[in-house]
């Protein structure tokens, strides 16, 4: 069943789950998991949170599912739900934690992870590095244009900023990781990315 | 600054390190969320979710309503006193429909029962109204009959 709704695209599986179809929400399950898991586990470094906030995520977005409006794409639609439930987590951990002052990303490196995270950013050698330099939110807004490949448009959307502060944003966040660039070595940097300049220029020019 | 082939690169390198990062599928997790769907009762289906919604509230106000309308027929119709009137005007004998239709239709109808002194206009003036006005409806329904005759 599911590789026959491995054709379908998101928009497509969400109407049809929306009119009935179960299945079709569990291929969105199933395709969402790993993305929404990666991009919350770069703030929260508990494996437990993360599958927690994936699990609301998914709940959320089934409720909310006669909401959905087809116009936009549905990636864009669930990682804002994604976003602001991390938000409201990030809000009340820090709370409970009485580390109000650090940004999320900080106060986790200061816990001391030992985490399966940590064992993977450390491969991550870019990732690692722009975790160190870049605020929380320019390391979200870099990590959805990047690795979610959301237009600048749609990191805006999520992120409920204007589209030239996520521009704005992205472009800071590249020029503080040019030095990073210079450091690694060339064998350090992989190539043959999915997203070119040409796409990159795509997206930019979507998101106006 | 960076030039377009460094920020290619860069913008490659985020993509590629990013995709290869962080955790795989995991079967637990899915499992533990297609529980909790189901839970939130995920065979209901949002648009099914929303019809019931709608079966909530209008089965009840349906409901009241048929109950209000009903009770309302039944107070109509045991305070009202005009069908009562009629069955006395019956039973007491004090309908009198004249053998000579045809006198009764030339006479006003006003006048008719006026001048009927066996009756206390003052006891009885509702009935006599009554009365006249099943004569006077009576009366509309026979020219069409006597003149089908003819």
């Amino acid at each position: 069943m599911a590789g026959a709704l491995e054709k379908f695209s998101d928009e497509e599986l969400a109407q049809r789950a929306r009119a009935g179809s179960p299945a079709c929400y569990e291929e969105i399950v199933r395709r969402y998991q790993v993305p929404l898991a990666r991009f919350l586990a770069r703030k929260f470094p508990s494996r437990r949170d993360v599958e927690d906030i994936v699990q609301d995520t998914l709940v959320r977005a089934w409720q909310s599912l006669h909401r959905y409006d087809s116009k936009y794409a549905f990636r864009t639609w669930m990682f804002t739900i994604a976003y602001r439930l991390s938000v409201s987590r990030g809000r009340h951990d820090a709370g409970a934690a009485g580390n109000e002052n650090l940004p999320a990303h900080v106060a986790s490196k200061a816990e001391g992870p030992a985490q399966e995270l940590e064992r993977e950013e450390n491969r991550s050698v870019l990732w690692a590095r722009a975790r160190e330099v870049l605020s929380e939110e320019q390391f979200q807004a870099l990590w959805l244009f990047y690795v979610d490949e959301l237009a600048a448009g749609e990191v805006a959307r999520v992120m409920n900023r204007s589209w030239v502060s996520v521009k704005t944003m992205i472009h800071r966040a590249r020029r503080k990781l040019e030095p990073v660039l210079g450091e690694l070595a060339p064998g350090q940097l992989v190539g043959g990315g999915q997203k070119t300049g040409e796409d990159e220029a795509a997206a930019w020019k979507e998101g106006e | 600054m960076m030039n377009r082939m460094q920020d290619d690169s860069l913008g490659q390198a985020l993509h590629v390190e990013g995709k290869r990062s962080g955790p795989a599928f995991s079967r637990l997790l899915h499992e533990r969320v297609m529980k909790a769907l189901g839970e939130c009762g995920m065979e209901a289906t949002p648009e099914r979710r929303r019809g019931n919604w709608v079966w909530k509230v209008s089965v009840p106000v349906g409901l009241a309503a048929a109950l209000a309308i009903a009770a309302g027929t039944w107070s109509v119709l045991h305070n009202a006193k005009g069908p009562e009137k009629q069955q006395s005007v019956a039973d007491n004998g004090l309908l009198v429909i004249p053998d000579d239709v045809d006198d009764v239709i030339g006479q006003p109808t006003g006048t008719a029962a006026d001048e009927d002194e066996s009756l206390d206009q003052a006891q009885y003036a509702s009935l006599n109204r009554d009365a006249r006005k099943l004569v006077s409806f009576v009366a509309d329904q026979v020219p069409s009959f006597t003149s089908d005759a003819q």
